[in-house]
């Protein structure tokens, strides 16, 4: 498995007459994009706005956020399967990738007008904080301290688009294709063109003295409520069931093989993981990276969660993986079988870093980690979620027709308790550290 | 508590742990024929019963399977 990763940098995205990217700047026609999501009869009214890193905008009624890369050579497409794609295996070849830029979907129940930017009209002082006196956060800021990575670094095409008509299925899919034609739009853009960075990750080559090293991230499987043919959810491959793990080159999850539906984690994250992309720039210089075994969560049973453990383990090992690095994309039952899984590593002698996010300790009072094993010894924490500052009042805010006053206003700390959350990280973007007492 | 993965009750050390049968159905089984769904249910609430009237010394987990006897089981 070969991939040559080109990469175009956007130092600032504009609106103009046509669609292109040149000189590190990405044109962006709003009329062709707006028509090609306005072809779905589902989809009755769309906006399309730019937002740069810095701004003073809050981010309102996000449901999915994509990054914009295409397939020039080698099998398949990139996000393969989802939507009628091929099914052809993908990692291969080269794929060209728009950087420091992602497309962002919000979904409004209000008809929209080509611009879903509002300022707001009221004197900032006079909003209040937030409804109700709790913050449970759902918003993006992309302006003062809750600019969180990779926030901070991201010009943001923001598509916002009135609810589909239909039902769940029909209006995710929808939803679906309306976010992947602005994704591929953009990336296409750099088609014909010679990309100004260029790795390349060689995944058939290893190194025997090098020690190796798995990925194995968790997705929550909907199978119980969804049924196994839902589209809606975490898939690979488009399959969203609840399955035995997959074992994927980590180039398959660079060309987007793992898609995430609306949900905790983005594609952005997925395809773009911290993880993998760090992993594979050690491939054949300090490691092996064997590969990402892609661990289903969501089993039902105590049995079946032991069972799903043991099988991530036996694969990890019979790969020849001295080391793994474990991530979960949820809470409750579903840490459970992370646990579970990081367990089932450690006694097959394989030593397991487990990269998460803690729950609240409700001041002392509770442990970090809903549970834990002796086996777990390694672990870093990417923090509650919580977000202990308030948010200043923002000028502008994206993604409704007309936004409640109070989403301009001065909002007030997250506090992190049961899974509340302003941006979780669960695949390790943040900057945070500590310092030991 | 009754519930289909006991090793999360008993981290949090709750004293009695009746084992279920899924997340989706914890007292009984919608496969199996109403009859004994009926019977399967009525096992683990009489489990569930005999355990509230159990000494325990911690967490504990009690099996529908094996009444009326039951497992000792610990958080670590």
């Amino acid at each position: 498995m070969r991939l040559e990763l080109g990469s175009f940098p956007v130092d600032d995205a504009v609106l103009g007459s046509q669609t292109r990217w040149h000189d590190n700047v990405l044109e962006v026609s709003r009329e062709e994009l707006l028509d090609l999501v306005l072809e779905d009869e589902h989809i009755s009214s769309a906006s399309l706005d730019l937002i740069r890193p810095g701004e003073s905008v809050r981010v309102i009624n996000r449901q999915a956020l994509l990054e914009a890369k295409v397939k020039v050579s080698g099998p398949g497409e990139i996000y393969p399967v989802i939507g009628g794609r091929a099914t052809s295996t993908v990692g291969q070849g080269r794929t060209h990738r728009l950087v420091d830029l992602a497309v962002v979907l919000c979904v409004d129940g209000k008809p929209l007008g080509p611009s879903a930017r509002t300022r707001s009209e009221r004197s900032l002082e006079a909003s209040g904080g937030s409804r109700n006196g709790l913050n449970r956060g759902g918003y993006l800021d992309m302006s003062g301290p809750g600019n969180l990575p990779p926030y901070d670094t991201l010009n943001l095409v923001c598509l916002t688009v009135e609810t589909p008509t239909g039902e769940a299925e029909d209006r995710d899919q929808a939803l679906r294709a309306a976010a992947l034609k602005i994704a591929d739009r953009l990336a296409r853009t750099t088609v014909d063109l010679d990309p100004p960075e260029m790795e390349v990750f060689d995944f058939t080559t290893h190194d025997p003295t090098l020690p190796g090293i798995v990925f194995i991230p968790h997705f929550a499987s909907d199978e119980w409520t969804l049924g196994p043919r839902s589209q809606r959810g975490t898939a690979v491959y488009g399959q969203t069931r609840l399955s035995a793990p997959w074992l994927l080159y980590p180039s398959e999850m660079m060309d987007g093989a793992v898609y995430m539906g609306t949900g905790r984690t983005t594609n952005w994250h997925l395809s773009n993981s911290a993880v993998v992309l760090n992993l594979a720039r050690r491939h054949g210089h300090t490691c092996n990276f064997l590969g990402c075994i892609i661990q289903r969560t969501n089993w039902t049973t105590q049995q079946e969660k032991d069972l799903a453990a043991e099988r991530a383990a036996l694969l990890a090992r019979r790969l020849g993986a001295r080391g793994a690095i474990v991530t979960t994309d949820f809470r409750g039952q579903r840490f459970l079988e992370t646990a579970l899984t990081v367990r089932a590593c450690e006694r097959q002698e394989i030593s397991t870093v487990l990269l998460t996010g803690e729950e609240d300790n409700e001041e002392g009072g509770a442990p970090p980690l809903l549970v834990s094993f002796p086996e777990i010894r390694s672990v870093v924490s990417t923090g509650t979620g919580g977000f202990e500052q308030s948010f200043p009042a923002v000028e502008e805010v994206v993604g409704a027709a007309q936004p409640d006053e109070h989403w301009f206003g001065e909002m007030g700390p997250v506090h992190g308790r049961y899974g509340v959350n302003y941006i979780p990280d669960y695949d390790g973007f943040g900057h945070q550290s500590c310092e030991d007492y | 508590m009754i519930s289909a993965i006991p090793v999360i009750p008993s981290a949090a050390e709750v004293s009695r742990v009746v084992r279920g049968m899924r997340v989706e159905h914890v007292c009984g089984d919608p496969n199996l024929s109403e009859e004994s769904d009926r019977q399967l249910m009525r096992r683990i609430v009489e489990t569930a019963l005999q355990a509230m009237q159990t000494e325990v010394t911690g967490p504990t987990i009690f099996d529908p399977d094996q009444s009326p006897g039951k497992e000792e089981a610990h958080a670590s």
